[in-house]
C-alpha cells in the first residue's frame, strides 16, 4: 500500500511546475513588506500587553475546584514559563490527581516525573508528568499517558485550534471538551465495534488546567477514559474574563466572527453574565444524548466556542463553549460555571458580532 | 530589497521541487505555490543562521509543513481551495494530466492535517516519530491522522476509488 500512495502523490506532482519562472522579486517583494508589518505589529502588541498586565480575572469563582484553571496570562512570559507549562498533580493510591481530577493509573503501569527523555527511552506503559519529551528515533509505538498542562489562556492558536467543541461532563460537574478530530476518531473507534487497534485520545478538560494524551491499545485507552473522575463541583453561573480587547466566535470549520468594538464586546459579556440558570449535576446529558465511549456520552456537540482575546487575537484570556441547537442548549465556561441558555442565545451572539 | 547571491542560488535552484512540495500539502497548485513563496520568506530571514553550515532546504521544508499542519487548526484561513476544480480550457504547458488531478482533488478533500500526516509518512518517508516531532504532536495523533486519510483516500465513491481497486490493496 505504501508504494501505491507514493506512487499515485508522485504522479501528481510529476508534470506540475512553478507559474512563476522567477519567484525571487516576488519573495524578496513579500521579505520586505513583512519586515515593514511586524515592526507595525511590534508596537501594537507592546500596547497589547501592557494592557493585559493591568488586567486580570474578575468575577468570583462560583464553586470551581481547589485546584482551579490557570491564572491570567503573564505580561512576562519568561520568568512564569515553567508555571505556564507545568502540571501540579500528585500520584496516590493507584490515581494522578490535579486540579479536582483523578485519572487511573492502569495497573502494572510506572509513573515518570519531571524528566527529560528521548522518545524511544521511555518505557512501554509509562504515565508521564512534566516529562519532556525528545521525539526521533526508530522505536516502536508504545502505549503511554501524558498529564500535559492545558488552558484556554495564552496563546489564543492553541484556543482557536479547537473549532467547535463537543462536551462530556464528568460525574461531579467538571467538563471534558472534545475537538471535532477526536470526536470523528471516537465515534470511527466506537463504529468498528472489533479489534483493538493501537490508538490515540486527546481529550481536553478546562476546569482542571490539563490535556491528556493516551496513546495504546484502544482497550488500553477506554480503561483510562473509563476510570477518569472529578471532585464534584457546586453548579454556578459562568466566570468570566474581564472586557478584552476582541472576541472570536468559533462557529465551525472556516467559520469565524471578530469583533474589536468595546461596545459589542460588552454586550456580548453582559449577556454572558445575565445567564442565571445554573445547570444542576444531574440535568445533562439530556435523554437521547450519543455515546461516544462505554462511559461517555456527549452533553453539547460542536459547541460553538467564543474566545476573549486581546486586540491582536495572540492572546486569550478564557473562552465560553455555546451549544448550537436551542434544545437543552447550555453554555461551559473555561473559567467555571455552566449555564442554560434561552432559546436563540447564540442567534442573538451572532447578530452583535454581525453574523446571521 | 537585495539578496545574497547564495540565497538568488537557493531560491532558483530549490523552488521547483518547494513548490511540488507545497502543491502536496495543500492539495493545489496556487496555493502550494504560495506556501512556497511565503516559507522563502522565512527563509530570507533566517539566511545568515543558514548558510554557510546550516541545511537551508532542511528548514525551509520543515516551515513548509509546519504552516501547512497549522493551516489545519486555524479556523481563519483567507481563502479555501475549492473541493473541485472549475472546468475551463487551459494553455497552459505545466497543466497537470488527469491522474494528478484526481489525485489532488482527493488530497484537497482532506482535512488539512490528514493530508500533511499522508504526505509526510508516504511521500518524504518519515516515520511516525519523527513526523510527531516535527508537528508537535503525538505519534498516536499521527498515526490515526494517517489512518483516518487513507480511509478516506479509499472510499469506494471517492475519486481515487478506482486506482486503489486496480492495484487491489
Amino acid at each position: 500500500m505504501t508504494e501505491r500512495i507514493r506512487a499515485l502523490l508522485d504522479a501528481a506532482i510529476a508534470e506540475v511546475g512553478p507559474r512563476n519562472p522567477d519567484p525571487l522579486p516576488d519573495v524578496l517583494r513579500r521579505a520586505g513588506a513583512r519586515r515593514r508589518h511586524l515592526a507595525v505589529a511590534g508596537a501594537a502588541a507592546a500596547a497589547a500587553v501592557a494592557v493585559l498586565a493591568a488586567g486580570g480575572v474578575v468575577a468570583a469563582n462560583h464553586g470551581m475546584p481547589d485546584k482551579a484553571p490557570a491564572s491570567q496570562p503573564s505580561a512576562t512570559p519568561t520568568g512564569e514559563k515553567e508555571e505556564l507549562t507545568r502540571v501540579d498533580a500528585t500520584v496516590a493510591d493507584g490515581f494522578v490527581r490535579t486540579g479536582g481530577l483523578a485519572v487511573p493509573i492502569p495497573q502494572g503501569w510506572q509513573v515518570i516525573q519531571d524528566k527529560k527523555l528521548d522518545f524511544c527511552d521511555i518505557p512501554a506503559k509509562s504515565v508521564l508528568i512534566n516529562v519532556m519529551q525528545i521525539p526521533g528515533g526508530n522505536c516502536d509505538l508504545h502505549p503511554q499517558l501524558a498529564v500535559y498542562k492545558w488552558a484556554p489562556t495564552g496563546f489564543s492558536a492553541q484556543v482557536s485550534a479547537l473549532g467547535v467543541v463537543s462536551e462530556v461532563i464528568l460525574p461531579g460537574g467538571q467538563p471534558v471538551w472534545l475537538d471535532d478530530n477526536e470526536l470523528d476518531h471516537l465515534r470511527s473507534v466506537r463504529k468498528k465495534k472489533t479489534g483493538n487497534p493501537f490508538s490515540g485520545a486527546q481529550p481536553f478538560l478546562p476546569w482542571a488546567s490539563v490535556r491528556l494524551s493516551v496513546d495504546g491499545q484502544q482497550s488500553q485507552i477506554d480503561s483510562v477514559l473509563r476510570g477518569i473522575s472529578a471532585d464534584p463541583v457546586t453548579p454556578a453561573r459562568l466566570t468570566l474574563p474581564e472586557p478584552s480587547a476582541a472576541i472570536q466566535l468559533n462557529l465551525g470549520h472556516k467559520k469565524q466572527l471578530t469583533s474589536t468594538d468595546q461596545a459589542v464586546i460588552g454586550q456580548v459579556l453582559k449577556l454572558l453574565t445575565e445567564l442565571d440558570r445554573p445547570v444542576r449535576s444531574d440535568e445533562l446529558p439530556c435523554a437521547g444524548a450519543e455515546q461516544v465511549t462505554d462511559t461517555w456520552r456527549l452533553a453539547g456537540t460542536e459547541m460553538a466556542g467564543l474566545i476573549f482575546t486581546d486586540a491582536k487575537g495572540w492572546n486569550a484570556s478564557g473562552m465560553v463553549t455555546i451549544s448550537t441547537g436551542d434544545t437543552c442548549a447550555f453554555a461551559t465556561s473555561s473559567l467555571g460555571g455552566r449555564v442554560h441558555l434561552p432559546a436563540g442565545f447564540l442567534a442573538r451572539v451572532k447578530q452583535l458580532l454581525g453574523g446571521r | 530589497m537585495s539578496a545574497p547571491d547564495s540565497f538568488a542560488d537557493f531560491v532558483h535552484g530549490r523552488y521547483a521541487a518547494l513548490v511540488r512540495h507545497g502543491i502536496l500539502l495543500t492539495g493545489d497548485h496556487g496555493h502550494g505555490e504560495d506556501l512556497a513563496q511565503e516559507t522563502l520568506v522565512k527563509t530570507h530571514r533566517a539566511w545568515s543562521r543558514l548558510h554557510p553550515g546550516g541545511d537551508p532546504d532542511a528548514y525551509t521544508r520543515r516551515v513548509m509543513v509546519r504552516a501547512a499542519w497549522r493551516a489545519g487548526r486555524r479556523l481563519w484561513h483567507r481563502e479555501v481551495p475549492t473541493e473541485v476544480l472549475p472546468e475551463h480550457k487551459t494553455t497552459d504547458p505545466y497543466e497537470p494530466r488527469d491522474t494528478s488531478r484526481l489525485v489532488l482533488s482527493a488530497l484537497r478533500a482532506l482535512p488539512a492535517q490528514q493530508r500533511v500526516v499522508l504526505v509526510l509518512r508516504y511521500w518524504a518517508g518519515l516515520s511516525e516519530q519523527e513526523i510527531a516531532g516535527m508537528l508537535g504532536c503525538s505519534a498516536g495523533t499521527v498515526k490515526s491522522r494517517a489512518s483516518r486519510a487513507i480511509t478516506a483516500l479509499r472510499r469506494a465513491d471517492g475519486p481515487l476509488a478506482e486506482a486503489f481497486e486496480k492495484s487491489s490493496i
